[in-house]
């Protein structure tokens, strides 16, 4: 029940992400709503199709149907992309056929769009050549900072997630972590994390430790190609697991809406200290569609965890009259190979305030 | 992969120097004023194919957010205070800019061909 649930919701956040895209593409293009339209009445009648005939097609061929379906649509998506490609490559070039590729990009994501339906031939792509397992993730790591910092200003923040896995020793496994910050400066803004918890199945909730972590911002805004500024971080465990710190640069670069953060982690262990770097890198693309709805995706590489993660993300930011924002963003990484978590589920809510 | 301290110092170096151009000679520079929740002036002139510098100065006790989707931009202005955002280089156009804070007041950035003109 909760696996149909979780394949629901991520079919939905899919459709969400891809229509917002289609909507923020073909700004300006005439008729674009009929088009859209057209292509959500196509796409919900294609899984009405698909949905009323699935035992039907089960059966045929012998009880094979069902794989040959997904091979099949498969097999149009691989055509449809290489076909896009081509065709941007061909006529992308030219500003005369501006529109006419706007139009043809958003037959392509319709043409996509009907697909999303079928979860599993999502889920089949998404486990190409993957092998299934599963394993523990430092799960604090499931964030991605923004270099600004904005003085004055003061936040409380709440980061939770929970891991969903074929290992039943982590799936289900849930932390949170409480922290407040305040920007003293225009460059400095300090993080006091005042609660780590982990819930495991079979250990209970138990407190990880405390963190104090640094944003400098060191460029200003659009001073160039992308804002810089610095993470730097100390981690005490209590749980008997060694302290460590972090450091590294944070990256963000603004196209339009498009907004794109980078950041770029090495972490070592000072207590008892250890010669090595552990390096990890976490991005996120988002389109900021609606100040409160900002579809995109998020991608975590932890190559000492052999841990390889990607999701769609929703992000968002509600503004009260005073000028204080609640921000929030929510998704779900899935696993990539077998040491990462299947799924991990993302809830993050800060309230910004002077 | 285990790194160590000798990869890192590329890293170090490039931050360093980002932290050494910052301090750089500042290039042209413009400002702007948010005052009883308008900006002004409302269109800023700004030399096209010029990299510049919009020191945006809030007077209101209320914070702003120097918002423009055209130039890219996204920076929350405290009360009383200022924020330098940096534009450009702008082909020639016009540019919007809002207060995210407060939507009623937006204004444009106008990227003129003649440096002269502004």
């Amino acid at each position: 029940m909760l696996a149909a649930a979780i394949i629901v919701f991520r079919e939905v956040l899919e459709a969400v992400l891809i229509m917002s895209i289609v909507l923020g593409a073909s700004r300006g293009v005439a008729r674009r709503g009929l088009w859209v339209a057209a292509g959500v009445v196509a796409g919900v009648t294609g899984a009405g199709i698909i949905a009323v005939s699935a035992s039907a097609v089960a059966r045929l061929f012998s009880y094979v149907g069902q794989p040959l379906l997904n091979a099949g649509i498969l097999l149009v998506a691989v055509l449809t992309l290489s076909w896009h490609a081509i065709w941007m490559a061909a006529h992308g070039r030219s500003p005369a056929t501006k529109v006419k590729m706007l139009g043809h990009k958003e037959a392509s994501v319709s043409r996509r769009y009907r697909m999303s339906p079928k979860p599993s031939s999502v889920v089949t792509a998404l486990c190409l050549g993957l092998v299934l397992g599963g394993g523990a993730a430092r799960a604090d790591d499931l964030v991605v900072y923004s270099p600004y910092v904005v003085q004055r200003q003061s936040e409380i923040e709440f980061r939770g997630d929970m891991l969903h896995d074929r290992s039943a020793a982590v799936s289900g496994t849930s932390s949170y972590q409480v922290s407040v910050a305040h920007a003293f400066t225009g460059w400095w803004r300090p993080e006091l994390y005042l609660a780590e918890y982990r819930n495991t199945p079979g250990a209970g909730a138990q407190t990880q430790g405390y963190e104090f972590e640094n944003v400098f911002q060191l460029t200003r805004a659009g001073k160039y190609w992308a804002d810089v500024g610095f993470l730097a971080s100390y981690h005490h465990q209590v749980a008997g697991q060694p302290d460590d710190i972090e450091f590294g640069p944070l990256l963000e670069r603004r196209d339009g809406r498009v907004v794109n953060v980078l950041n770029l982690i090495w972490e070592k262990q000072i207590a008892p200290a250890s010669s090595n770097y552990e390096f990890r890198t976490a991005y996120s693309l988002r389109y900021q569609w609606r100040p409160a709805l900002q579809p995109g995706f998020e991608t975590y590489i932890r190559p000492d965890d052999h841990a390889y993660q990607a999701g769609p993300v929703v992000y968002g930011e509600l503004l009260t009259a005073s000028g204080s924002e609640l921000e929030y963003s929510t998704g779900v990484v899935l696993g990539i190979n077998r040491d990462a978590p299947d799924a991990a589920w993302l809830l993050r809510v800060e309230y910004e305030f002077f | 992969m285990k790194i160590r301290l000798r990869l890192l110092l590329p890293a170090v170096a490039v931050a360093a120097a980002v932290v050494c151009g910052s301090a750089r000679a500042d290039g042209p520079k413009t400002s702007l004023v948010i005052r009883n929740q308008q900006f002004i002036p409302p269109v800023v002139n700004i030399p096209a194919q010029t990299k510049i510098e919009i020191v945006v100065r809030n007077e209101d006790r209320m914070p702003a957010e120097f918002e423009s989707y055209d130039l890219s931009r996204e920076i929350v202005v405290p009360g009383l205070s200022a924020v330098s955002v940096y534009v450009g280089p702008l082909p020639a156009g016009r540019y919007r800019f809002f207060n995210d804070f407060n939507h009623a007041a937006s204004g444009w950035v106008v990227s003129v061909p003649d440096p002269k003109s502004r």
